[in-house]
């Protein structure tokens, strides 16, 4: 049975394809138009997916969507007419929007991929979210939470999971929501739309929650394990474009001007402090959802999934403080994965209990190589890749690597890396000079072998599988501290990708080769983009990237591409 | 009278700082994306001649991404240093790209980037050509309109040179191959790719008049018939706080849960079969 999942419009767009429950291919749509999570239709992803899977659209028996959208539709029209009259222009825009397109997705998608319109089906958002969570995990049984802006009416949901299936136990619906208090908490702080939640969680290291206080009169915890957020303040139940309204500036004071400097720093942390009373407000509000799900599905595995589980540095407090014993993230929690999510749930419905795929690895995108590769030199073997690799670390401190196919969800596993040395002082500066351009309050992560990891991390039994895919802060032994400065956070911790040798040979081969040369296998590791892209699809992509960027070298493949002289530090 | 409406429009954008702004950042976008077109055709076609011309056409359109880009981050670092609010109005995307994503519309207003291996040679030669004399005329407008930001008019200025070599080049290769005997071919591709632009912007002028239209009805709506409701609605605009019970698929939503229990016969893995497929059949 072949199933097509796809997510997009409403979310970040994405394609998953299906063979008997295994996936062949998923990609998001981002890294085909080159706009950061890219919310539209995924035309380019479901047709790389074909691609990939030898299959054209016509032999597909399923195209699943990872939302019901009359429900969506219900929910947008009752918000805004419970916001009447301030949400007259929103509601001629989304109205319009709906009645003249999103309502008839069905056709859309049928036309778009010429499948008769009674292939297209349907899941729940938040059901889409937790197969793409419980499904691909190693645990046979577990709780689920879901955690997002917002699907139809949830935005937050538990379910159990076992090998009958998922069932869900209870929603806490729009508009109370955690993704979205933070979005908008991101937006008061003057951080850039899309990527300002994560942002929102790298700067809270470098604060103090001072403001907890009117953080909670924001954001108010209920006995029962829910929230319920103080609609004064925002305005997001029926205006997508601004997020605030004018009663948060009563409770916090005016928001970070556009272009005024970031306070996150002694001797004032302002918005550090604010971002960490934020970040600490939602880890706490997480907590209690996670003690609520235990005491209704009582298991020793917890799988989380939707936006907030990219919360790294919640992840590793729920793993920490949380009632479960081991934690599974899947690699893309956000509205992309659901698109793998829709997929899975929709092989289970309709094909029964039949083999389960469990995911060891990310690499469902498309391969490197590309039409438009130029050369490069020739590197034979897979011993000379890993010299080229050392060497190039060793003389320049930083090098590209892109190899395999592209990974799945938003972080590059070590196939469109950009690697970096990470015991020299200036490895931070060095990265951001030369390719990340990033904002200097924004950590970098370590690579190391998983089974040298403890000399380095203090790496709970529970988050063995988040750690694989980056997906949990840990705290950062003192070792790591003195052989990794710059791959460690400003509190202290790290969000490390444990590499397998049986997942992951050469990448593990090169973090060995790395430590006997220099005592610690640690490399930093970050996707390879600009700032502001996403990481790169092809080698087409990282050649531009080399072009515009002062990256000295890129390994792509077995080829050996070096910036011209003038580029060069 | 549109290139008058364009002047007027053009006028309005760069007389607006944020607007100004986001022209730039998208004219490089649309720049930095030809240029990626035109390197790829290049690696492609098999004339020598056509080749060396798509590869020096690539390297201007980078550079004109790159002089854009410049532009417009030496504009952003003024501006953040002199503490000027965004305005989202301004933030969204009504610049001189029409205000589409890059992903629909390529950088010279076609509908589909030209793809080389979906035209060929000459439609993709032809389309160039078009597109080229069409920029061509609109940077002169833009370079006219800038005169009091010299160092943005100095970047169209430069554009603008070699605009002018693009659109000899593209003539000089569409005039070749009619001597070798391909005249019917290339008018026919000429004719194709004017209409392409004309159908774009039909389709555009006819979509942003709908889209005004049935954002009007649905004011009206608002302030008519759904004023009651609103009212109404207006009372609760909370909603529903606490844990909710999951909808069972094509029911009415939830009502508050009734607590620990987990129960619920939505579960639509463990009944695969008819049931599983209605469920997921359904929109609501």
């Amino acid at each position: 049975m072949r199933i097509l999942g796809l997510s997009g419009l409403t979310g970040e767009g994405a394609a998953a394809l299906l063979e008997d429950g295994v996936p062949v291919a998923a990609a998001q749509e981002e890294r085909f138009t080159r706009i950061p999570r890219d919310a539209s239709f995924p035309r380019r992803a479901i047709r790389a997916c074909l691609r990939i899977g030898r299959v054209e659209a016509r032999a597909l028996d399923w195209v699943v969507f990872q939302e019901k959208p009359l429900r969506r539709f219900e929910r947008v029209l009752a918000s805004q007419l419970r916001a009447f009259p301030r949400s007259a222009g929103s509601f001629a825009s989304a109205t319009f929007l709906w009645l003249g397109d999103r309502l008839w997705l069905r056709g859309r998608i049928a036309s778009e991929l010429g499948v008769p319109p009674e292939r297209v089906l349907f899941t729940e958002h938040h059901q889409a979210h937790a197969a793409s969570a419980f499904w691909p995990s190693p645990f046979e049984d577990a709780a689920v939470l879901v955690a997002d802006g917002a699907g139809e009416w949830a935005t937050t949901s538990l379910h159990r999971a076992g090998p009958g299936g998922l069932e869900p136990l209870g929603e806490v619906h729009f508009p109370h929501s955690l993704g979205l208090f933070v979005g908008a908490m991101a937006e008061h702080l003057g951080l850039p739309r899309g990527g300002g939640e994560a942002r929102l969680m790298e700067l809270a290291a470098h604060g103090r929650p001072t403001r907890r206080a009117e953080i909670d009169r924001l954001l108010r915890p209920a006995a029962d394990g829910t929230f319920e957020l103080d609609l004064d303040a925002f305005r997001f139940d029926f205006d997508g474009e601004r997020l605030c309204a004018a009663g948060l500036q009563r409770v916090l004071g005016p928001p970070r001007a556009a272009g005024a400097p970031l306070r996150w720093q002694a001797p004032d942390a302002a918005d550090a402090d604010l971002a960490a009373s934020v970040q600490s407000a939602v880890e706490e509000r997480l907590l209690a959802l996670a003690a609520e799900l235990h005491r209704r599905a009582p298991s020793e595995n917890l799988c989380f999934g939707g936006d907030l589980a990219g919360n790294a540095a919640a992840v590793g407090r729920l793993i920490a403080e949380g009632p479960f014993r081991r934690v599974f993230v899947p690699p893309a929690p956000g509205d992309a994965g659901a698109a793998l999510g829709a997929a899975l749930h929709a092989h289970r419905a309709l094909d029964g209990h039949g083999a389960r795929w469990r995911q060891q690895h990310a690499f469902l995108g498309e391969d490197a190589l590309s039409e438009d590769g130029e050369g490069g030199q020739a590197l034979p073997g897979e011993a000379a890749i890993l010299d080229t690799l050392l060497a190039r670390l060793q003389h320049d401190g930083l090098v590209g690597w892109v190899r395999g196919r592209f990974e799945w969800g938003p972080r590059s596993l070590g196939h469109r890396s950009l690697l970096a040395d990470p015991s020299r002082r200036e490895a931070r500066d060095l990265v951001s000079r030369a390719v990340k351009r990033r904002e200097e309050f924004r950590p970098f992560a370590p690579a190391l072998p998983a089974e040298r990891a403890a000399e380095f991390l203090d790496v709970p039994a529970g988050a063995e599988w988040p750690a694989r895919f980056m997906q949990a802060c840990v705290p950062a032994r003192d070792a790591a501290r003195a052989a990794a400065p710059a791959a460690v956070h400003a509190d202290g911790r790290a969000r490390p990708q444990l590499v397998h040798a049986a997942e992951d040979p050469l990448f593990h081969a090169l973090l060995q080769r790395f430590g006997e040369r220099t005592g610690a296998p640690l490399l930093l590791q970050t996707s390879l983009n600009l700032r502001g892209d996403p990481p790169v699809r092809n080698e087409a992509d990282a050649l531009t990237l080399l072009r515009r960027s002062a990256l000295p070298a890129l390994v792509v493949e077995d080829r050996l591409y070096l910036a011209p002289a003038s580029s060069r530090r | 009278m549109a290139d008058l409406l364009l002047r007027l429009k053009s006028r309005r954008v760069w007389r607006d700082p944020a607007r100004k702004l986001r022209t730039l950042e998208s004219f490089a976008r649309t720049e930095e994306d030809g240029g990626r077109d035109i390197a790829g055709a290049s690696r492609r076609v098999t004339d020598a001649e056509l080749a060396g011309h798509l590869q020096r056409h690539a390297v201007d359109e980078r550079r004109h991404a790159d002089l854009f880009r410049r532009r417009a981050a030496e504009l952003r670092t003024a501006r953040n240093a002199s503490g000027e609010a965004s305005d989202p109005a301004a933030d969204r995307s009504w610049d001189l790209s029409r205000g589409r994503p890059s992903t629909e519309m390529d950088s010279h207003g076609f509908y589909t980037i030209g793809l080389l291996d979906e035209l060929g040679e000459v439609p993709y030669v032809a389309m160039l050509h078009v597109a080229e004399c069409r920029a061509a005329a609109l940077f002169r407008v833009h370079h006219d309109l800038t005169q009091d930001d010299p160092p943005t008019a100095a970047i169209f200025e430069d554009i603008l040179r070699d605009e002018n070599y693009h659109v000899a080049w593209t003539a000089a290769m569409l005039r070749r191959w009619r001597e070798e005997g391909r005249d019917e071919e290339v008018s026919r591709a000429l004719k194709a790719a004017r209409a392409s632009r004309f159908m774009g912007a039909w389709k555009r002028a006819g979509i942003r008049g709908a889209a005004n239209l049935g954002r009007l009805s649905m004011l009206l709506l608002y302030s008519t018939l759904l004023l009651p409701f609103g009212l109404a609605a207006a009372r609760r605009r909370g909603g529903s706080t606490g844990w909710q019970a999951p909808r069972p698929a094509g029911g009415a939503r939830g009502a508050p849960a009734a607590g620990a229990s987990g129960a619920n016969s939505r579960d639509a893995a463990a009944s695969p079969g008819p049931e599983a497929l209605a469920q997921l059949r359904a929109q609501a």
